[in-house]
């Protein structure tokens, strides 16, 4: 299911997000869960892992 | 000492990938006539791979002066084409311009980024040297790998290498696993946006080194390029958005089709390797056959090293001197007993290292890292480092010397010094060797209990000491929130494995020959010097030489701990050297047969009585004390100076002094507290 991120917090992990294709306004797709309660998302051909605080600071939205 | 985050910029005049200075002794450059060429590209995207294709041998690693960035520089030897009007490689026609024929150009593997912005000591390294020194110390062309499978990730460092006046050749490797994708290129019409040329490289394979070759000597042979009018001004947002317009066109007009975006391959072994549950047993399943490999199978080879030294090469060094009438004398000592052994102990150490520069290099090769740093995230998170932290403690406990270098899989220099400081708490095989010989001697049956004791001590020991570096040194220190990239698996490559492990192996034995023969040959010198008695030189007892006297001196200092006898303080500066050592050395300095493995003979029963007497009759909680105070003071001279390379002179001798005063407070609290009770 692609997905809108909207916003994140602390300006060296939103870059790094950003170098990785994560940034406002980006489809993502969440993929599996992971070990430490984090989750894969896939985005412009990307897998990242994100971690469960990082997945705190992010807020996405099911895209239409 | 203050956080190392910043460390690039202690170098006093503008680093340069140009200048000469570059630490690991002689260094692999083409010549200051040479074209500079640099590799430069987001971590996993096969910039290492292709800097060892394009180099093979000709390389030195090491870490950029005044940082613990590692830097490679080597020379590459590239080809032309055949002349266009002769057809000959080394074309000689009188007033031809092809350029064919060979041209050395010195190549640099910047540290990987994903981006111009310092994010990381490694990211802030790659901008000075690339971006922010005078424009004639910059690489005269920069290569840029992107990954095809991930384009617009890849892309937009080259967007903002655009936005300044540097030759860029864009390298595409991963066309193999965008063709599994289906995803089509186009690799000119790419070009003609970006605006520089495009080739495409598979250096695994070594593919299309040919392309690249041309690319540069032609890139060379053009004016350096006038750098991307950017929209706007200096705005953060708008200039990022700027840039990611960029690469969005960039991509759009080079993607002939996007391929299928569903699950791959790699995702479905994700889904097993990183879930809850299932990824922690299988990432301890692959620590166990890494612990194996490193302690089982290296074994015979040490022990194999250590006979032949031991034996043929140190029985042939006596005959050979005895024939020149040097037999017998202290040059046979020295040479034999001082550097010859000394350096047959380093010997031992080469199998070992070359399995875990090799265990590494797969684990990194295969994508496996990427997983087992989001599997051991959170436990390591407590203590502060992320989690591919894990994989070098784990390997210290068969041995610290490899688990120091495997410290190069942290990314971020703070964490490295961090880790490579606590590694040495790590209870190595070599310690356990006297941990059983004591444990036996004093605990009987029940030395299986104290020996597993001391593993969960050594545990403690590396959290305790990881917390308390976290809220001192590291306290500036944050800790990021995970966000890993994870890479498509891939089949390690012989090549490259075998390549990685030779460079690195070199690197180890060049640091470590110098500090381990000057230390051997300084302990045999002390030792063979007599200050008193009527021993002549290298013909003393132990207890009369130089060694022995200092030994007596230092020994006061363990009162506190119970176990001040100087036999046993001679036996611990011996551990400082090498830990494998300490048993022979009381053996020695008794004057008494070393027991076999697993017993501990009259040698236990000399120490059982001289302990008593120096514990006032609580040797029991002595012996605990000296176990403690083994587990943690320096772990061997070899360990030492692999620290010294990683992380240099001034954080190797913190480590060293903070481990005597750990090992040392220790070793007091437990033998004053234990002397209550037993």
């Amino acid at each position: 299911m692609p997905l809108v991120l909207q916003d994140a917090t602390g300006a060296g992990t939103i870059r790094r997000l950003a170098a990785l294709g994560l940034r406002r306004g980006a489809e993502v797709t969440l993929l599996h869960n992971t070990s430490g309660g984090g989750r894969v998302a896939l985005v412009g051909g990307t897998r990242v892992a994100l971690g469960p605080g990082v997945l705190k600071q992010v807020q996405v939205e099911v895209a239409s | 000492m203050s956080v190392p985050a910043n460390q690039t910029l202690l170098a006093t005049r503008p680093p340069s990938v140009k200048a000469t200075c570059h630490s690991g002794g002689s260094s692999a450059t083409a010549g200051p006539e040479a074209p500079v060429v640099a590799l430069v590209g987001a971590p996993n995207t096969g910039k290492s791979t292709l800097f060892n294709a394009l180099t093979g041998a000709r390389v030195t690693m090491g870490n950029w002066p005044g940082t613990t960035v590692e830097v490679s520089r080597g020379v590459w030897r590239s080809d032309g084409p055949p002349c266009t009007c002769c057809g000959e490689a080394t074309c000689s026609c009188e007033g031809c311009a092809c350029y064919s024929g060979r041209l050395d150009i010195t190549l640099v593997d910047l540290p990987g980024a994903y981006s111009l912005e310092p994010e990381s000591p490694d990211e802030a390294l790659t901008r000075e040297l690339l971006v922010e020194g005078p424009a004639d110390e910059r690489p005269d062309v920069c290569v840029l790998l992107a990954d095809a499978s991930r384009l617009s990730q890849s892309l937009f460092l080259a967007a903002q290498v655009r936005e300044h006046p540097t030759r860029m050749v864009i390298a595409l490797t991963m066309l193999d696993v965008a063709g599994k994708q289906d995803i089509a290129l186009d690799l000119e019409s790419l070009s003609k946006i970006a605006g520089v040329p495009v080739v495409g490289i598979d250096p695994r394979r070594r593919n299309g080194l040919d392309d690249l070759s041309a690319a540069v000597r032609e890139a060379l042979r053009r004016p350096v390029p006038t750098p991307r009018e950017l929209a706007l001004g200096d705005d953060e947002w708008a200039l990022d958005n700027d840039r990611f317009n960029w690469v969005a066109a960039a991509v759009e007009a080079g993607t002939l089709d996007p391929g299928k975006s569903g699950a791959t391959r790699s995702d479905r072994i994700d889904r097993w390797l990183t879930a809850p549950v299932v990824g922690p047993i299988i990432f301890l399943a692959v620590m166990w056959v890494v612990f194996q490999i490193t302690t089982v199978v290296a074994a015979p080879l040490q022990d194999g090293l250590d006979g032949l030294v031991a034996g043929p090469i140190s029985e042939g060094a006596s005959w050979l001197l005895g024939l020149v009438g040097l037999g017998g004398t202290w040059v046979e000592g020295l040479l034999v007993d001082g550097l010859i052994a000394g350096v047959g102990a380093l010997l031992t150490f080469v199998p070992l290292m070359a399995l875990m520069f090799v265990l590494l290099a797969v684990l990194e090769d295969s994508g496996y890292m990427a997983r087992a740093a989001v599997v051991t995230d959170r436990v390591m998170r407590a203590i502060g480092l992320p989690g591919r932290a894990f994989i070098p403690l784990i390997v210290g406990y068969g041995c610290n010397v490899p688990a120091v270098s495997a410290t190069r899989v942290l990314p971020v220099a703070g964490q490295r010094i961090l880790t490579a400081l606590l590694v040495p708490f790590t209870a190595c095989t070599a310690r356990l060797v006297v941990f059983v010989m004591v444990g036996v001697a004093f605990f009987g049956p029940n030395a299986g209990t104290v020996v597993f004791a001391m593993y969960v001590a050594s545990v403690l020991v590396i959290i305790l000491s990881g917390l308390v570096l976290r809220h001192t040194i590291w306290r500036n220190q944050p800790i990021e929130p995970l966000v890993i990239d994870l890479p498509p698996y891939q089949l390690p490559t012989l090549r490259l494995t075998a390549s990685v492990t030779w460079v690195r192996l070199k690197g180890f034995l060049q640091t470590a020959t110098g500090i381990i023969v000057v230390t051997v040959a300084a302990v045999w010198l002390l030792q063979a010097t007599p200050v008193r008695g009527d021993g002549g030189f290298a013909d003393t007892p132990v207890v009369d030489s130089a060694y022995g006297v200092a030994a007596q001196a230092i020994t006061p200092v363990f009162a506190p701990a119970g176990f001040a006898k100087w036999e046993t303080t001679s036996a611990l500066v011996v551990g400082f050297v090498a830990k494998e050592a300490v048993v022979s050395s009381w053996a020695q300095t008794y004057a008494l047969d070393e027991p076999e493995e697993g017993e501990a003979g009259a040698l236990g029963d000399r120490i059982v009585a001289d302990f008593t007497e120096s514990s006032g009759g609580h040797p029991i909680p002595a012996a605990l004390a000296f176990l403690v105070f083994m587990m943690s003071y320096t772990a061997c001279m070899a360990t030492v100076a692999t620290q010294w390379r990683e992380i240099g002179p001034k954080w190797t001798l913190f480590g060293v002094v903070m481990q005597l005063v750990v090992a040392w407070t220790l070793a007091v609290a437990v033998f004053q507290i234990g002397r209550l009770f037993l």
